[in-house]
């Protein structure tokens, strides 16, 4: 095929969203199994077309800049779900900052030290800290402590992909089925890809992992310089 | 046409968004600032506009498609830290399972203890 067209966004969203749907498919064959979420197949399927098309990454990347770009306005329109689930959300107020403001602290923790104890770099274990965070957030604050933002970014989409297919697998084994927990935890967690997974359950768990993201983001590009400067 | 004046309102925000973050010089990125700004609308509007709620019904499903181009480059990550691969998956795959049993945990505790309050 031609290699003009290979590399135009027109290819690369066709791809994207072929690959999605056939993910998607696949998941519902499966009675959704978590472990094979389309993002997580669609991706892979990518990530093997992608090579044998001689497409590089990063122009394949480049060319969904049309479809990447509704994440802004998407994440804007999250302010729907949050204001219709205002109601639940005072009620759970507090119950929602301490578990934020710990499960934060043990995100970037628990990443450490595990990093520490398999004996990693001094840079690495800086690039795994903001891993539950947003990946806006996460690089600038990489950037600020001194870690490699590329290693920070692939950090983050992995603790995504990780903690969106194992929420489910998680929660069900702690028989937790409140979908305002269920999605604060992922939020907390799992940031954007997460929400996205917790909106799939319904729109409380949505509104609920909206505002884990936001939180856990705020509160972790504030709290994790300091740390790191006092270490 | 309603659709379009949604993702219109949508629009509007983020780039209020965008402005105040260069304004201000902050660090949280600019849809999650719209986000906040579109939020405050809608305390005081006191409700949700059909087109708002269309174009956000319109989006949202969409969020996992939209994360799909950046969940590949988990495959391309490349071999310049190869040494530190081991060390960085066991942090991340058994860190995220962990943080969800704390999580899920804690806040079950707290939410239960809020709950027999009242």
């Amino acid at each position: 095929m031609d290699q003009a067209l290979l590399n135009s966004p027109l290819f690369a969203l066709t791809l994207s969203l072929a690959a999605f749907q056939l993910g998607n498919t696949l998941y519902r064959r499966l009675n959704e199994f978590p472990l094979l979420h389309p993002t997580v197949t669609g991706a892979s399927l990518v990530a093997l077309l992608l090579p044998r098309l001689d497409i590089d990454y990063q122009d394949y990347l480049q060319a969904n800049d049309l479809l990447m770009f509704w994440l802004g306005p998407a994440t804007v329109a999250l302010a729907v779900p949050l204001y219709q689930q205002l109601h639940l959300i005072r009620k759970m107020a507090i119950p929602m900052l301490l578990t934020c403001a710990f499960g934060a602290i043990f995100a970037a923790g628990s990443a450490v030290v595990i990093a520490y104890s398999l004996g990693a770099s001094e840079v690495t274990m800086l690039s795994l800290a903001p891993k539950s965070v947003t990946t806006p957030i996460a690089i600038d604050l990489t950037n600020e402590i001194g870690g490699l933002a590329t290693l920070a970014a692939g950090c983050v989409a992995l603790t995504a992909v990780s903690a969106m297919c194992l929420a489910p697998i998680v929660f069900r084994l702690l028989n937790i089925t409140d979908p305002q927990i269920w999605g604060f935890c992922l939020g907390i967690t799992a940031h954007g890809m997460g929400t996205a997974r917790a909106f799939e359950m319904n729109a409380t768990a949505g509104a609920f992992s909206s505002l884990a993201m936001c939180l856990t983001g705020a509160f972790s590009a504030a709290l994790i310089p300091v740390v790191v400067n006092l270490i | 046409m309603s659709l379009i004046n949604g993702l219109l309102v949508l629009l509007v925000c983020q780039c209020a968004g965008e402005a105040i973050k260069a304004w201000l010089e902050l660090s949280l990125p600019g849809p999650v600032l719209g986000m906040f700004i579109l939020f405050i609308g809608l305390m005081l509007y006191q409700g949700i506009p059909e087109a708002i709620a269309k174009s956000s019904r319109t989006l949202i499903p969409m969020l996992g498609l939209m994360f799909l181009p950046a969940a590949t480059g988990l495959f391309f990550l490349g071999s310049q830290y190869s040494n530190q691969w081991p060390a960085i998956i066991a942090a991340v795959v058994i860190g995220s399972l962990l943080s969800l049993i704390f999580n899920g945990l804690l806040m079950t505790l707290l939410a239960r203890k809020r709950g027999s309050k009242s």
